[in-house]
């Protein structure tokens, strides 16, 4: 059956894939790979036509593999990795790019959007996917149809419609080790005529599974809470969908741990962490002696009209409104002295974007539209003195703080051509012009550095310049897109596309100086890609991506000590610092394969191979410091090129950050009948992430890491029931989900050990 | 625009007027704003900052303990200073506080302030436009109303043309007067500690303290007996029309007051000046600042200090500089012939002529955008070197060695017809060592040209 774009069919394939249950690549009663239907080009078409990597994940896949945050995510999607910096903070990286400076006056990499409303500072917070209808992972830089700062991809979150059809109803209960007890529920159905309701609400639960044999407390918890409500009325020729959101997390420390011992870091952390955990992989225990937390609340609401203008045009407005509160205090060392860093976040977010959608002939398609949104974040970043200056037995300073308060005007429009000039060939044209203006104002608090020297006696140094000012900048650019597809034959789309990808310029964390609070250049990004989809017997579906992607001007932010210091202080650990670094390039080939191999049994396998290097990068006030039985850091600093020293200055020729050469992942599905009994699935999977470099020193490296999943589910006869025994990280592997440095020593935080548990659904349906 | 004593500009933030902020002042401004650091509301009533009394801002190349010296250039952006300069020690033995450290032009190389590390430091008359500089920090946050006098320095106009641009006073003493130890000289011959403040009194305040111990007032001066010399060749050419317009108007009050205008001039000033000015200065950087350097105990070399420069025009100076574009003889005949013909020069023209000091206006133009000008600026319509055209007037006193001050004339719109009429300033040069005198003559002035 020859895949068609016209509205009407995709407009049903999307109702079924919005009832939610199997909207997955295998359909009960078929063996055919069922279409799947994706709107990464603001239209709903056939995934196979689309001239854009996209990694699709249905509702129904995302609970087979236990994805319930965007962090699991990542396993199985080519290219993607997601750092947890803090707990439901993750760095988000894809194809080599991503943005580690955690102030307010930078934007991520990724742009996440949640039934087409723009998630900026705010994207980390706790996402409903309960009502999960589709997650899209859009690979690479999506400069054209998306705001903004779309440069490393898009996640594009797109939750089930509420139902005119009936009352549905969805319950899950979930127990599980670790004392887990979670609830879900999803209500939806017809309020009368034309209106239908849906609200969502989903608990989390888990007692921490590490143990903090210092301060004798439990960490890495669980605790969570969201809701979605939505209101949606059908006129004859428009459509109102109103939604609010609301998430909570109250977490426990996250534990984190000293990983090396190379520097002449004045404390025996890693000494210390070894001698109460063993020198050997033990995640779960952990010896910070300062006890952290986080504390986030978010909370929105969105306008979605619609108005179907003709048969073939609509014409949509998306309206946002969205506030998140975060507070979180981590312990910095993971061992020996309580050294809390704090920050305290209140962002706030209105987005509008007015869209017109049209296919006025069935060979002509396009998308244009106007993007507005205003952010204002205001963020503190605490670094906690008293308790490490009493450890000293120094007379405690004042703490050193800095706070950003960014307000951000972004402004695009945009437009896409797809013209069908052959029956095989498709050419698109498209464009986006950005606009982004940010207006910093920068408070900070640094200890009065005294006669010693540098940050003085009683400081860290980390902020030693107190200063007030206010910058601003504003940075445009015109990024467009062209792409040109072919279908050979049935079931193979072709395609090449050259596009420009930009993120804006922005303004550093914590900034040392005056001269740090200068604006940060914008990152720009060159992609070429040749892509295949191709689709053999309805039962085979390979797609394949080569990219070639230059960036310039990459932002990176680096923590360490800076040269030029004089006489730093014994307890000087560094500074941060972000710059524009350069130049890098990722090159790579993706792979998608899903395989029906018999009606009951099918296969899915992605592998994604990178090579991502900094190709012209001199950090400008790279750290330069001494080993572990190295001259000691003057010397070094005097000559840095003998033995015993580390210059980091020039990252030329090495490794992109959180970029794995390697990644894959295999899944295997199993359905049988019960007959009359209903039927099994069993799913089993496994991923598998190569070793990522985490920060600018060379032994902070994130090692491989393969987790093994598996879920079997016994449905009922009626669908109305089941229960599922799952398990993740069935191995019980030890891996490291972040790696960081602090005084160029690095820092890990674990992922989770095995999970397993039973789940219990009940679904009602009309 | 600044309208009451005490209002402070709303944007100050944005002038780029320091390098450096006191902690505990700007923790007071915070407390002032909303009591708790967490509260985040930007002021709706920005002119309540408490700076008031004995507070003075110092320029980002005089060294105060305790806090950075980083002569607004990027390798030093780090350096602490140990010691208080010797002025610092005895402006706080007077009780005088110091709040912060203000932004300048890169190493004081220039004479707009548009500083590549630091940020621009902008006009608090129009934001658009340059404060002036090299001591252009100090200048905004004066005329923002954050202080009401503060320290610059002065090579060849450094502590005058922000003055004049930024519509304060701003004083060039004798060569010699106040101690310059803990100072990052470019050329030991003709840099001074250049105070500035908000009124002649202000600056006689700080002359006083810093000239050690003379009695902080001045005398009162009778303007019926004062004379001025206003030389027009080389002073008052090619004037842009708002500079001419103020001077006229001031010279007008001036007659109205009594004083005797008497138009002379210095033969030939430019021809000698030059003949000292750029050899003198660019020879002497070198040493100068690889003592400072020595001094700060830094591992930062002049090498890494010019490769980290961040402004192009000074980036390109200081490459003259290590290059040693001046020889040796060049600069020996400047300190032997030409300067001492220079102190003749004016040293007859005070004899001859019996005048108190010699009246001209500060610089010819007032100040211009930011964008653009580091290079060019435009004067009646044509392209000039920004450079040499601002400190035209006010080189030749400091190649010879005599004190100079400048005080506002009064705003007048420029004949461009940009929107915010910007500030003129006029000058007055003394005879070597009358910096007392001179000052006393210009509080006279200043109280006869206010409005």
């Amino acid at each position: 059956m020859k895949a068609s774009t016209t509205i009407a069919r995709s407009v049903s394939l999307a109702i079924l894939a919005s009832i939610g249950t199997h909207a997955a690549t295998t359909d009960q009663n078929s063996t055919m790979l069922q279409e799947i239907t994706v709107t990464a080009q603001l239209r709903k078409q056939n995934l196979q036509q689309v001239p854009i990597a996209v990694t699709p994940l249905s509702g129904a896949e995302a609970q087979a593999r236990g994805i319930h945050d965007l962090d699991s995510l990542a396993q199985f999607v080519p290219g993607l990795t997601m750092s947890p910096f803090a707990i439901g903070q993750s760095v988000i990286s894809l194809r080599g790019i991503s943005n580690n400076d955690d102030g307010p006056g930078t934007d991520a990499s990724v742009a996440v959007f949640v039934d087409g409303v723009y998630f900026g500072t705010v994207s980390n917070i706790e996402q409903q996917l309960f009502d999960l209808s589709q997650i899209e992972v859009l690979r690479g830089p999506q400069g054209t149809l998306y705001g903004k700062n779309a440069i490393g991809g898009v996640i594009n979150i797109t939750t089930t419609r509420p139902a005119m059809d009936g009352l549905h109803v969805h319950t899950r209960v979930t127990v599980g080790n670790y004392g887990r007890h979670d609830f879900s529920g999803l209500i939806t159905g017809p309020l009368g005529d034309g209106w239908a309701g849906k609200l969502v609400v989903s608990t989390r639960k888990a007692n921490g599974w590490v143990n903090n044999v210092v301060l004798h407390t439990t960490e890495k918890n669980d605790n969570t809470k969201s809701v979605r409500a939505q209101l949606l009325h059908e006129g004859e020729h428009t459509e109102w969908l109103l939604s609010a959101n609301g998430s909570y997390i109250n977490d426990e420390d996250m534990a984190r741990i000293p990983l090396t011992h190379e520097t002449l870091f004045p404390l025996p952390l890693l000494q210390t962490y070894q001698s109460f955990c063993g020198t050997a992989p033990n995640p779960s225990c952990a010896t910070n002696p300062y006890n952290g937390y986080q504390r986030q609340t978010s909370y929105g609401t969105s306008a979605k009209f619609t108005d179907h203008l003709n048969s073939n045009t609509d014409l949509i407005s998306i309206t946002a409104w969205q506030r998140t509160y975060n507070q979180w205090s981590m312990d910095s060392l993971g061992a020996v002295l309580p050294l809390g860093s704090d920050v305290f976040d209140n962002d706030k977010e209105l987005t509008e974007e007015l869209r017109l959608v049209s296919s006025p002939t069935a060979t002509l398609h396009y998308v244009a539209g106007i993007w507005l949104s205003r952010e204002d974040r205001d963020r503190t970043r605490l670094f906690l003195l008293p308790s490490i200056n009493a450890q000293l037995g120094i007379t405690p300073a004042q703490d050193e703080h800095y706070t950003g308060v960014d307000r951000i005007i972004s402004k695009a429009i945009y437009g896409q051509l797809d013209w069908r000039f052959e029956p095989r060939w498709t050419l698109s044209l498209g464009g986006r012009y950005s606009y982004d203006h940010k207006t910093m104002d920068n408070y900070s608090f640094g200890d009065v550095p005294t006669a010693s020297g540098y940050g003085g006696a009683v400081g860290l140094g980390i902020l030693p310049n107190s200063l007030i000012n206010r910058v601003a900048d504003g940075w445009g650019r015109f990024t467009p897109k062209v792409s040109l597809s072919f279908t050979p034959t049935e079931g193979v789309n072709l395609y090449v596309t050259e596009s420009e990808g930009f993120q804006s310029g922005g303004f550093a964390a914590s900034p040392t100086s005056i001269v740090d609070t200068r604006p940060l250049q914008p990152e720009i990004a060159y992609n070429t890609e040749f892509g295949a989809k191709m689709e053999f017997a309805h039962r085979l579906r390979a797609n394949v991506a080569l990219f070639d992607t230059n960036y310039k001007n990459l932002q990176i932010q680096a923590f360490g000590p800076r040269p030029g210091i004089v006489n730093p202080p014994p307890n000087y650990i560094g500074e941060f610092e972000t710059f524009n670094a350069g130049s890098a390039r990722a090159k790579g080939v993706e792979l998608e394969l899903d395989w029906l191999a018999t009606d009951r049994l099918d296969f899915s396998a992605t592998y994604g191979y990178m090579d991502a290097k900094l190709t012209n990068v001199y950090v400008p006030n790279g750290s330069i410091y001494s080993l572990l039985g190295g001259p000691g850091p003057s010397a070094c600093l005097a000559n840095p090129a003998q033995t015993g020293c580390l210059d980091l200055r020039n990252q030329s020729g090495q490794d992109m950050f959180r970029a794995p050469k390697n990644k894959g992942s295999f899944e295997a599905r199993y359905k049988l009948p019960l007959s009359g009994h209903g039927h099994l699935e069993t799913v089993a999977d496994y991923s598998y992430t190569g070793s990522q470099r985490g920060e600018l020193e060379p032994y902070a490296i994130q090692p491989s890491f393969g987790l093994f999943d598996a879920r079997m589910t016994w449905v009922s006869p009626t669908d109305e029931f089941e229960v599922s025994l799952w398990g993740r990280n069935l191995a019980n592997k030890a891996w490291l989900a972040h790696v960081y440095t602090i005084a160029n020593e690095a820092f890990g935080v674990y992922g989770d050990p095995r999970m397993y548990g039973l789940s219990f659904d009940w679904k009602l349906r009309p | 625009m600044i309208r009451h004593e005490n209002a402070v500009h709303p944007q100050w933030r944005e002038l780029n007027a320091f390098t450096f902020l006191d902690p505990r002042v700007a923790r007071r401004f915070d407390e002032q704003v909303g009591g708790d650091w967490r509260a985040h509301e930007l002021p709706t009533d920005q002119n309540r900052v408490p700076l008031a009394g004995g507070q003075i801002v110092v320029k980002d190349n005089i060294e105060v303990a305790g806090m950075p010296c980083t002569l607004g250039t990027p390798a030093l952006r780090h350096y602490v200073a140990a010691r208080d300069a010797a002025a610092i020690v005895r402006l706080r033995a007077a009780g005088v506080e110091i709040v912060g450290k203000t932004n300048l032009h890169e190493l004081a190389y220039g004479i707009t302030s548009n500083n590549a590390a630091f940020g621009p430091v902008r006009n608090p008359h129009d934001l658009r436009c340059f404060a002036g500089g090299s001591s252009g920090g100090t200048a905004a946050a004066i005329a923002a109303g954050l202080v009401r006098a503060g320290l610059g320095t002065d090579t060849g106009g450094s502590s005058r043309i922000p003055a004049a641009l930024c519509g304060i006073v701003g004083f060039r003493p004798t060569v010699g007067r106040y101690p310059v130890s803990g100072v990052a000289l470019i050329s030991p011959t003709r840099d001074v500690i250049g105070p500035m403040g908000r009124t002649v009194h202000d600056v006689a305040a700080l002359d006083a303290i810093l000239a050690d111990g003379l009695p902080a007032a001045l005398d009162a001066v009778d303007l019926r007996t004062i004379r001025l010399g206003t030389p027009r060749q080389h002073f008052r050419e090619n004037l842009d029309a708002s500079v001419d317009r103020a001077f006229e108007a001031a010279q007008r009050r001036l007659r109205e007051a009594g004083v005797t205008l008497i138009e002379a001039d210095l033969p030939n000033v430019a021809a000698v000046d030059a003949a000292v000015s750029f050899p003198v200065v660019l020879y002497e950087t070198r040493a100068a600042l690889e003592a400072y350097l020595d001094h700060t105990g830094s591992t930062v070399t002049l090498a890494t200090l010019c490769a980290q420069i961040a402004s192009t025009d000074v980036k390109e100076i200081m490459a003259q500089v290590i290059g040693g574009a001046i020889p040796e003889p060049v600069y020996r005949e400047a300190l032997s012939v030409h300067r001492p013909a220079l102190r003749t020069l004016y040293r007859s023209y005070f004899a001859e002529h019996r005048v108190d000091a010699i009246l001209f206006p500060t610089t010819p133009l007032p100040a211009r955008p930011i964008e653009g000008s580091d290079r060019v600026v435009t004067l009646n319509g044509v392209d000039v070197p920004t450079f040499a055209t601002y400190i035209r007037n006010t080189d030749p006193a400091s190649n010879a060695g005599i004190p100079g001050i400048s005080l506002p004339a009064g705003s007048h719109p420029p004949a461009d017809g940009a929107a915010a009429p910007l500030p003129v300033g006029i000058e007055l040069d003394g005879p070597d060592g009358s910096d007392r005198r001179l000052l006393a003559i210009a509080a006279a002035i200043e109280s006869t040209l206010s409005p």
